[in-house]
């Protein structure tokens, strides 16, 4: 037995990630594409609403997957994941109480801090699950 | 909590991705029981138990200052 066999993925490993995969890349495929039509066809009235928020549904579609994610995963793992979504739920909180704080005292704009709070919150979650990845093994 | 998976599965000259296959499990999962990380909940413990054919009391042990 080598290290090499050590670093090997287990089965579980294989077949939890092909399944999070197929069930969250055509979400995202679709999310990119929506957006990017959003940015292009700027219709008039109730249809710019609609449009505007169509994104939304693969927005929902990622948050089913996740779901689906955590369940597939065994008991250690989930804890993983529920700790490292407690980090970025925890630093989209603090982002999110920054830009309401700037934007009470007239500074920064809205629009930037709302996106700002989504990627930090999505980038913490992110780091913080590679980084207990790493440091369990 | 102390444990003698890594001890057990040396024995078999299994790697860990081969425990976690028996187990069904990630291979994080069952580094993290050898090196104490992760004390694993009851079905994971039987199961572990079944895998080595021991009783789980002859697997773990709690640690000296909790004893």
């Amino acid at each position: 037995m080598t290290e090499d066999e050590n670093e090997r993925p287990s089965r579980s490993d294989r077949r939890r990630n092909r399944a999070a995969l197929s069930d969250a890349l055509p979400a995202v495929i679709v999310l990119v594409v929506l957006q990017a039509g959003v940015e292009i066809i700027d219709p008039e009235g109730t249809a710019n609403t609609i449009w505007s928020l169509l994104p939304l549904l693969p927005a929902l579609w990622l948050v089913w997957a996740q779901g689906r994610n955590l369940g597939r995963a065994d008991e250690f793992q989930r804890i993983l994941q529920l700790e490292a979504m407690a980090i970025g739920f925890g630093a989209t909180m603090v982002l999110a109480l920054t830009g309401g704080l700037l934007d009470a005292a007239d500074l920064g704009d809205p629009r930037q801090s709302l996106q700002i709070t989504f990627i930090g919150g999505l980038l913490s979650w992110l780091a913080a699950l590679a980084v207990k990845g790493r440091a369990a093994g | 909590m102390k444990n003698r998976l890594r001890e057990l599965r040396a024995a078999r000259r299994w790697s860990q991705a081969d425990l976690a296959d028996r187990l069904d499990v990630s291979r994080q999962t069952v580094n993290a029981i050898e090196t104490g990380r992760h004390d694993p909940g009851l079905p994971l413990a039987f199961k572990l138990a079944e895998v080595f054919g021991e009783p789980i009391e002859a697997l773990f042990s709690p640690n000296d200052d909790t004893s």
